[in-house]
């Protein structure tokens, strides 16, 4: 399994299970060097009851982060910085970062956002940055699912619900690439909108609103 | 399994927030129809992509509950392994089968209860099945090789009790350490009480017979003399209505205990904890 | 980095077909039925401690959308976090786990501490509601780090279906959000139990979901739920004295 320089790996059994079991709470340590913290917090917008038009708003919110995820590994692939299992996550994750486009616009019908201008600058242009920054790219996603989980509808939430796990899978493997623990957690955490902006634009993305 | 019985059919209308996705909207599209696709470089100031605000998708709601932290397990000192016997089955004295036969292992006990083995250690065997030793009822230390399909789920014990025969008493283990112990009368010199590692096999209540008292355990344990004993010549742990005789050898082989300790053991000793007679 | 990519086939192992103890499996006790109807039979049969866990899918499926059916979802959950946490755990207890890799072993402990953790706080959740834990047989797949680890994939990819089924069928918004976080977290582990055994840790690009009657189907053909051995019995005694 090839790992970048992120994390060194635990150097004994016993380190490596103090590490799982000390790891704190909701905090992802790459997230939260951009001091952005996942503790589900307030932005001023009340959880509201579920509805269409909210949730157009939530799955265009969504769209608008695989919109940035299929962008950024298309553009990686296309550097040619990466090789070995890093070129294979960014380019089957990748993959099915497009078919989340395809099935949130299908979904959204004439109500999808567009796809934007994106900007990686030089995000993508060695292996090391280009693992890093999918790391917190795919950790966004993840909380930003989780928190909007319960603001849909039911067929909302079964339509969402098939990209989440997988998103989480994502996770776990770039996580695993990047060094540290594919589930550091007993559960997850939310992340409000804002916190997954922030974080993002921590990281060198260019946020597509 | 149809959805949500209360769906809500109130729409919160945002007038503000939807006419202005709708300019967007018809900005894009009037973008798109007007110029060709723009080359993928830096974005320009005219094709700058709407900011979509963090207000106009809600909070998340609270988690009604979030797991504690996770815990390493705790050790396993003190800790044995029992499983119940599945299938009628010839013990072997090793994991294979053409080994010798150390015994036959049956589903029930004399006394009508699911029988059950210790479980000592695995092998695979030369037919890359799974093997298992086990300690069964017998003589002394009596142990033989079942396949692991004659057995069934696992079940660990916490506890050990502990016999001496010169001391007379019986002592309860817990993770190891002791935390019960009572006087105890065992077998007479011509019916000995057999020494060595053993289990407790069943638990039989609510009787009423006053010689066995309020509770009896059955032990794997095998009397090496009373061979023509009805139901085995097994030795039982049990209360009795000569509590002046304890401690002493006054059995033919059980171990007795004051009736208000058999009680105790009986909620303090589960069935398949190992017992060591010495 | 620069190690060659793996291979690009994707296994899915299931339940149904993870070989246990090939050369050893006879023919079962009776399968268990496959329709409701003898579902629902075999369960007025069964012994209490099966009633406990599988009474749980009847209540669940056929209830209408409200705190009732809120709490048979989450105690068919605790039964199947029962299940796991016991897989994790007896493997742990029984030495198999460290003939494992380091690696592979930081896996196995970490994924049983998540499930011993799930089991918690569904039991807390549920207090006096709460389903009893059931017993289980694991047919000597605890025993084997192999046969632990592909049916471990298995279970792991269970539970997500088993999640994604349910959560849009959960009344009350705190405990669909509660169970989109568990939810992640089992993706996570399916995704890395994957890794563990070397295949690529995703599978298609959407998970799919399945039906409660769906998983009870694949869990009772584990046989890996099982009736407590009676070991107690009112009857006089008849040993030595």
């Amino acid at each position: 399994m090839s790992k970048t320089n992120a994390a060194p790996a635990p150097a004994s059994r016993q380190q490596a299970t103090r590490a799982v079991f000390l790891a704190k709470g909701a905090l992802a340590g790459g997230v939260l060097a951009t001091g952005v913290l996942w503790l589900g917090g307030r932005t001023g917008r009340a959880a509201q009851a579920p509805s269409r038009a909210q949730d157009e708003r939530i799955f265009n919110f969504a769209l608008g982060l695989e919109y940035l995820q299929a962008g950024f590994y298309a553009h990686a692939v296309e550097q040619g910085a990466l090789s070995g299992e890093l070129l294979e996550f960014a380019k089957t994750v990748g993959e099915q970062e497009r078919e989340h486009v395809a099935y949130l616009r299908d979904r959204l019908g004439t109500a999808a956002r567009e796809e934007p201008e994106l900007d990686f600058g030089d995000l993508g242009a060695d292996a090391d940055r280009f693992a890093r920054a999918a790391f917190v790219l795919e950790e966004s996603g993840v909380a930003a699912y989780i928190g909007q989980g319960a603001n849909l509808t039911v067929e909302a939430v079964r339509a969402a619900a098939p990209i989440v796990a997988v998103e989480a899978r994502h996770a776990a493997w770039i996580s695993d690439l990047v060094g540290r623990v594919p589930a550091p957690r007993a559960a997850d955490a939310a992340g409000t909108a804002a916190q997954v902006q922030a974080a993002l634009e921590a990281a060198g993305f260019t946020y597509p609103g | 399994m149809s959805g949500s019985a209360k769906r809500q059919t109130r729409v919160r209308l945002l007038p503000a927030l939807a006419v202005t996705l709708g300019l967007i909207v018809i900005a894009v599209v009037v973008a798109s129809a007007v110029g060709s696709s723009p080359p993928p470089a830096r974005a320009t100031a005219a094709a700058a992509p709407e900011r979509f605000t963090a207000g106009a998708v809600p909070d998340p709601v609270p988690p009604a509950f979030a797991p504690p932290r996770p815990r390493p397990l705790a050790s396993q000192r003190g800790v044995a392994w029992y499983s119940p016997v599945r299938r009628d089955t010839l013990a072997r004295a090793e994991p294979e089968p053409a080994a010798a036969a150390v015994g036959p292992l049956s589903t029930r006990t004399p006394e009508g209860t699911r029988n059950i083995v210790l479980v000592l250690g695995r092998a695979k065997g030369a037919d890359a099945g799974l093997w298992i030793q086990v300690r069964l009822a017998g003589l002394s230390n009596t142990t033989g090789w079942v396949r692991r399909h004659a057995l069934g789920g696992y079940a660990a014990v916490h506890t050990r009790l502990v016999v001496d025969l010169e001391r007379l008493t019986a002592t309860l283990y817990r993770d190891a350490r002791p935390i019960f112990r009572a006087p105890v009368g065992v077998g007479r010199p011509e019916w000995p009480t057999p020494r060595g590692r053993f289990y407790i096999r069943n638990k039989l209540t609510r009787f009423a017979n006053p010689f066995y008292g309020p509770l009896a355990f059955g032990t794997s344990a095998r009397s090496s003399v009373l061979t023509d004993w009805p139901a085995g010549g097994f030795v039982g742990i049990h209360g009795t209505n000569r509590p002046d005789l304890l401690p002493g050898l006054v059995s033919h082989g059980c171990i007795r205990l004051r009736n208000e300790d058999v009680l105790a053991l009986g909620r303090l000793m589960p069935v398949g904890t190992p017992l060591t007679i010495r | 980095m620069g190690e060659p990519a793996k291979t690009p086939e994707v296994i899915i192992p299931t339940l149904e077909r993870v070989d246990r103890d090939g050369a050893l499996l006879e023919a079962l006790d009776a399968a268990v039925g496959r329709t409701r109807a003898e579902f629902l039979r075999r369960a007025a049969m069964g012994s209490a401690a099966l009633l406990g866990a599988l009474a749980a899918p009847a209540t669940a499926a056929g209830a209408p959308p409200g705190k009732k059916r809120d709490t048979a979802i989450l105690n068919y959950g605790l039964a199947f976090e029962y299940l796991q946490a016991g897989f994790y755990t007896e493997a742990e207890q029984l030495g198999t786990i460290r003939e494992m890799s380091q690696e592979q072993a930081l896996w196995a402990r970490t994924l049983g501490a998540h499930e011993r953790a799930h089991v918690r706080i569904l039991k807390k959740v549920l207090g006096r509601s709460a389903v009893g834990k059931p017993s289980f047989n694991y047919r000597g797949v605890t025993e084997d780090p192999d046969h632990f680890t592909q049916t471990a994939v298995a279970m792991e990819d269970l539970t997500v279906a088993l999640l994604l089924g349910q959560a849009p069928r959960i009344s009350d918004r705190g405990i669909r959000a509660a169970l989109f976080s568990l939810l992640t977290v089992e993706a996570r582990h399916a995704a890395w139990a994957r890794h563990i055994i070397g295949v690529r840790p995703i599978g298609p690009a959407l998970d799919r979901p399945k039906t409660l009657q769906g998983v009870d189907r694949v869990v009772r053909s584990t046989h890996f739920i099982v009736s407590r051995p009676r070991t107690s019995r009112s009857a006089s005694p008849r040993f030595t004295g």
